[in-house]
């Protein structure tokens, strides 16, 4: 995006105009983001401020950035992550390690949408599919499928080298393969069972 | 197209969902890239439903629910602009200590210690007095004038805070120009400006106004603005300029005056104005102002009366003026005067 590049090279120069403009652009995507991790929208919003608190007086230590949008989510996630581990911290006597926050995917529960699509068993099946899964291996495919994001911006965003990315990736999709192989099989199974019984 | 073909001849669902090439094109709006998998469901129509569950399950991730903040944006706006100057005192003490090397420290240190040696030297109460005989100006940290008349006494605290109203003990008497610190619509607690006087506290904004406070006697003369009287014996009085508020702490008798404001302030120029007034005024004057004790032989002599303006920034003037206008002897002896009638 043009326009984007040029409201980051401004916002570095000191215009708020630019500052304002990027943060409207991306504070509801952080905030969609955010609510993965948590429900706590009030930590959530902290978040979103401290990142764009930091990003206004570190703008003159910033460099170009290839997309702005993956900027943002990589510093948000770092941000939200160690106010998710510092929180933790309190609740219990065992710290969560950013390898174990929480992520979920919630999947559109949309009647008329379940209806016209024939949506509602699929849902299903992969909903199971998706709790089965590690909480990164949650994370990494929907950045994948719903931020529609490459395996580098990905790599980028989580923290990841480009290698474990993709290993991520791929035992995500062995996860499903799995599992939903195992669902596939019941289904068959109850069918099995409900012709003999009949 | 067929060796393409062939290579997802065994593809299951996940297996479209997790290919690239897949997952960016079943939902193109080109119309090429659906042709071909189109054209590979033609081919091998078991992989039509494969294709079908890839393309749901991708539907489905893309269609989750937006979640947006119960507050609007504009406050989360407002709440990034309120933080960035707290964000930047911390960041920059930070930077500060980082930065700190050894010989820099040792400087710091000693440069604290001259400081705190001077904030310790001028914390807690300041005072400015005037002796007999003697007038002196004052101005105060808000840069507030005060004249200050003879044997009189001003004390307040050197440090004023934003959150306390500026305050100032009075003994003797005094001509206050407040400086007005309010801006409109905003009014903080050291805008208030309070003089406490005997059992009196007298509040303004930014104002001129004298107090006077002899004998137990307290005279509250407003110039200009407004002034708010409250204290001993739950008096509670706005005086309007030109108004002189009068109040006897050992009666506790109260009375409303309306004055010459010129006369009143008439002591600032080294003047007494006074019309009709007593000799009784002028012994006071003596007494209070250059601590003289004044002994008159004949009581009568309190009742004269004469009007005009006596300097009296000398004794020796004063005592000239009452001797050629009241007709009467006077002997000065040390601090002692006695005026007997002719």
């Amino acid at each position: 995006m043009k326009d984007e590049s040029q409201w980051w090279e401004m916002f570095r120069m000191g215009d708020e105009a630019s500052f304002k403009s990027i943060f409207e652009r991306y504070q509801s995507l952080l905030f969609n983001y955010g609510y993965k991790f948590t429900q706590d929208e009030n930590l959530i919003d902290d978040c979103v401020q401290e990142l764009f608190v930091k990003l206004w007086y570190n703008r003159e230590n910033l460099g170009d950035t290839a997309s702005v949008k993956n900027y943002l989510f990589k510093s948000f996630r770092r941000i939200l992550s160690r106010k998710l581990e510092r929180a933790s911290r309190f609740l219990s006597l065992q710290t969560i390690s950013s390898e174990k926050l929480p992520f979920d995917i919630e999947l559109p529960s949309d009647v008329d949408l379940m209806r016209k699509e024939r949506l509602a068993e699929i849902r299903q099946q992969l909903s199971q599919a998706l709790d089965k899964m590690s909480p990164r291996q949650r994370e990494i495919i929907h950045l994948r499928y719903f931020e529609e994001m490459t395996y580098e911006e990905i790599a980028d965003v989580m923290g990841l080298s480009i290698k474990d990315t993709y290993k991520l990736f791929y035992r995500a999709m062995d996860s499903l393969r799995k599992h939903i192989g195992k669902i596939n099989l019941l289904a068959l199974l109850s069918i099995v069972g409900y012709l003999r019984s009949s | 197209m067929e060796s393409t073909f062939l290579m997802y001849k065994n593809f299951k669902a996940v297996d479209f969902f997790q290919d690239e090439v897949f997952s960016s094109s079943a939902f193109s709006s080109k119309e090429d890239d659906l042709l071909f998998w189109h054209a590979l469901g033609d081919t091998y129509p078991e992989l039509r439903l494969e294709m079908e569950t890839a393309k749901k399950w991708i539907l489905l991730i893309r269609k989750q629910p937006i979640r947006e903040q119960s507050a609007s944006a504009e406050v989360i706006w407002q709440n990034i602009q309120d933080k960035l100057p707290i964000y930047a005192r911390r960041q920059t003490r930070l930077y500060r200590v980082q930065t700190i090397t050894r010989w820099s420290a040792r400087i710091a240190a000693v440069f604290l210690a001259v400081m705190l040696i001077y904030e310790i030297s001028h914390l807690g109460p300041k005072s400015a007095k005037t002796t007999f005989g003697e007038r002196r100006e004052v101005v105060l940290p808000d840069e507030s004038m005060i004249d200050l008349n003879s044997n009189s006494k001003i004390s307040y605290v050197r440090d004023w805070k934003s959150d306390k109203p500026r305050e100032v003990w009075l003994t003797g008497e005094a001509m206050f120009e407040v400086k007005h610190t309010a801006i409109l619509n905003r009014l903080r607690e050291n805008d208030r400006f309070v003089v406490h006087v005997a059992d009196l506290a007298l509040t303004v904004l930014g104002t001129k106004f004298n107090v006077k406070e002899r004998r137990g006697r307290i005279e509250v003369t407003l110039f200009e603005g407004s002034l708010q009287i409250t204290g001993g014996n739950g008096i509670e009085k706005l005086l309007v300029p030109g108004e002189t508020f009068v109040y006897d702490q050992h009666a506790k008798t109260e009375q409303l005056l309306k004055k010459d404001v010129a006369k009143v302030s008439s002591w600032t120029r080294g003047e007494l104005d006074i019309e009709h007034a007593n000799l009784s005024n002028i012994v006071e004057v003596l007494e209070d102002n250059y601590g003289y004790k004044v002994i008159l032989t004949d009581s009568n002599l309190l009742e004269k009366r004469l009007t005009g303006t006596i300097p009296v920034s000398k004794v020796k003037d004063i005592l000239f003026v009452i001797k050629h206008t009241m007709d009467v002897n006077i002997q000065v002896k040390d601090k002692e005067i006695t005026i007997n009638s002719k």
